[in-house]
């Protein structure tokens, strides 16, 4: 089996002990080939984002990686240092979901993706710039020679989300890690957002790793699936499988409790409770409390994610009886 | 006594109508510019609306201006034919109440949820001693689903859902004759979203309250209200109700909408009693 562009394995990220020494990912594992895509979903408190953060080795200070590896090619990342950066440059590239932070406001778009051109490639600034305005044009800004020259301010939602899509793709990264990228934008406005990624992935060959706790657009984005709960990956697998036959029950949960317009108000039922906090999670399975299926062995030891069928894996014990049930 | 009838009896309903609105800002290069443009809309006593359009269409202008806490340039707002002032009374401050989007920055955080409820008994005069409101108080913890030691915590004590509840209860607890939402669930995660849309569903099958409903959210709107108002620069495209404007849109833009949206499809569903809370 060839090497997967991006493996993690067992990645663990805590707080630090000032902030009680709590484990917000833990032991999460993941790989994505070359040009795949994979998509991670979650509720607030999953882990979800500071995963994807610690792949970019881009962890707030309070939050560091405690275990695990993260291999770009088969080569061990860091994590801290200037070497962890250097190591990613050019290679991976982020895209946040508030393109109006994650912009320099005192900057035009324009010398914000030239920039990164500038650093990353080696460019002259006149060939950056032009690069820069091939840039804009390719992520859809219209009169991109114009519009280089605007501040983030001065542009709507989905334009500065192009934006930063541009100033991301400048240093002709392999892997593009999303972070909700399009959570704070309007449908329509997602749509269009949603369908310049898939174009983008195509022309390009991006490597997408897409953090959504939006069951439907990852649906539409990513190939495989990772469903995380309270800090820790409770399934995986191809979307479309983990979508139509789920086999934890926290992912079944989430689909029925997501409105559709495609279906009736009589699929709709919320998941009773609600979220634990990192740092006090129920013992044993974090959502048994949760769970119509939990027995008495949910209580004991935290389950596995194990194997179950070919590409699926599942930590619930009670997988079985989920397949069965559909 | 019925438990939502709070101290003055049962709860009344009444039409709210929003009559020709007109509300426009000056622009930064001092042009004007219409956020809402003589926009009409009307929700039936004990009825619900959903007003749907995207961000900068003016709905959340226009639910400001329902609620009283801005003032149109021209229209009406009005309860069963009766006015409300742009400079509202008590009573008619009351009748309207609000619930904003954002659950953390609308409630105080100094004050215990017991304190805020009192208050709100006291200054509209629904309050007939300690006894009643601590009585009123633990009712409204049953109504929106919070234990009754809740009473004597304070905001920060809560989760984002939790907080939606206060708000809402904050809302009920003048007993309104009207509530309007804005946004009231896109700030909570998706299964705390679930249980707070349950708790609105609830809440209008048992209490007589009208619901303004603003949302981006098409989803949500078709799952709460039975009319739906499509709103886009400033102009309401299309108006009627739920079945007709999900089933046959006639406007472009709602049609445009609703492609937009994407979807998850089937989904089987979990067997007889192994939801969890079954049992």
């Amino acid at each position: 089996m060839s090497t997967p562009l991006l493996n993690v394995d067992g990645l663990t990220v805590a707080l630090d002990r000032h902030h009680g020494d709590v484990r917000v990912a833990d032991s999460v594992s993941f790989s994505v080939p070359a040009g795949g895509s994979l998509g991670i979903v979650g509720e607030s408190g999953s882990g979800k984002s500071l995963t994807l953060r610690a792949v970019m080795a881009l962890l707030p200070a309070a939050v560091s990686v405690v275990g695990g590896v993260v291999e770009l090619d088969g080569r061990q990342l860091a994590f801290t240092g200037r070497g962890a950066r250097a190591q990613r440059r050019g290679r991976m590239a982020m895209v946040f979901q508030d393109s109006l932070s994650a912009l320099d406001p005192v900057y035009s778009v324009g010398a914000q993706v030239a920039e990164t051109a500038r650093q990353v490639l080696g460019m002259s600034r006149k060939r950056a710039w032009a690069r820069a305005v091939e840039l804009l044009d390719l992520v859809g800004i219209r009169d991109p020679e114009q519009r280089a020259h605007a501040y983030p301010y001065e542009l709507s939602g989905g334009m500065r989300q192009r934006a930063m899509l541009a100033v991301a793709l400048a240093a002709e990264p392999q892997i593009l890690l999303c972070d909700e990228p399009t959570t704070a934008l309007d449908v329509t406005v997602q749509a269009q957002v949603l369908e310049l990624l898939a174009d983008l992935r195509r022309r390009l060959s991006l490597t997408l790793v897409f953090v959504s706790h939006d069951l439907a657009v990852v649906r539409e984005v990513c190939e495989e699936l990772v469903v995380m709960y309270a800090s820790r990956v409770v399934e995986t697998g191809p979307t479309a499988q983990v979508l139509s036959e789920p086999l934890h029950p926290y992912t079944r949960g989430l689909l029925e409790a997501t409105l559709d317009l495609d279906r009736g108000d009589e699929a709709f039922h919320p998941i009773p409770g609600s979220i634990p906090e990192p740092g006090r999670l129920p013992g044993g399975c974090a959502f048994h409390p949760r769970c119509g299926f939990a027995t008495e062995a949910c209580r004991g030891a935290v389950p596995e994610l194990a194997g179950v069928a070919p590409s699926r894996h599942t930590a619930c014990v009670h997988w079985q009886e989920l397949a069965v049930s559909r | 006594m019925c438990s939502l009838a709070g101290a003055g009896g049962l709860q009344v309903s009444a039409t709210l109508k929003a009559e020709d609105v007109r509300v426009s800002f000056r622009g930064r290069d001092g042009e004007e510019i219409v956020a809402v443009d003589s926009v009409s809309v009307t929700v039936p006593a004990g009825g619900s609306v959903g007003l749907v359009g995207e961000s900068g269409s003016g709905k959340t202008t226009l639910a400001r201006v329902i609620a009283g806490i801005q003032r149109p340039d021209s229209g009406t707002i009005s309860l069963d034919g009766r006015i409300l002032e742009a400079r509202r009374t008590r009573a008619q401050h009351r009748a309207v109440q609000l619930v904003f989007q954002d659950p953390f920055s609308s409630l105080n955080p100094r004050r215990t949820i017991r304190s805020v409820l009192r208050e709100l008994m006291r200054v509209h005069e629904l309050s007939s001693g300690r006894a009643d409101e601590d009585r009123r108080c633990a009712e409204l913890m049953e109504l929106v689903g919070l234990p009754n030691a809740a009473l004597d915590r304070r905001p920060t004590a809560f989760s984002g859902g939790q907080r939606q509840r206060i708000a809402i209860a904050r809302a009920l607890v003048v007993q309104p004759e009207v509530i309007v939402a804005d946004e009231p669930v896109s700030a909570l995660d998706v299964s705390i979203q679930a249980t707070i849309l349950q708790l609105f569903a609830d809440l209008r099958a048992e209490l007589n309250v009208g619901l303004l409903l603003i949302s981006h959210n098409l989803a949500v709107v078709r799952h709460l209200c039975d009319e739906v108002a499509v709103m886009y620069r400033g102009e309401i495209v299309e108006q009627g109700d739920r079945q007709q404007i999900f089933a046959a849109p006639q406007h472009a833009y709602t049609r445009s909408l609703l492609d937009a949206v994407p979807r998850l499809g089937p989904v089987t569903p979990l067997p007889q009693g192994r939801r969890g809370g079954d049992a």
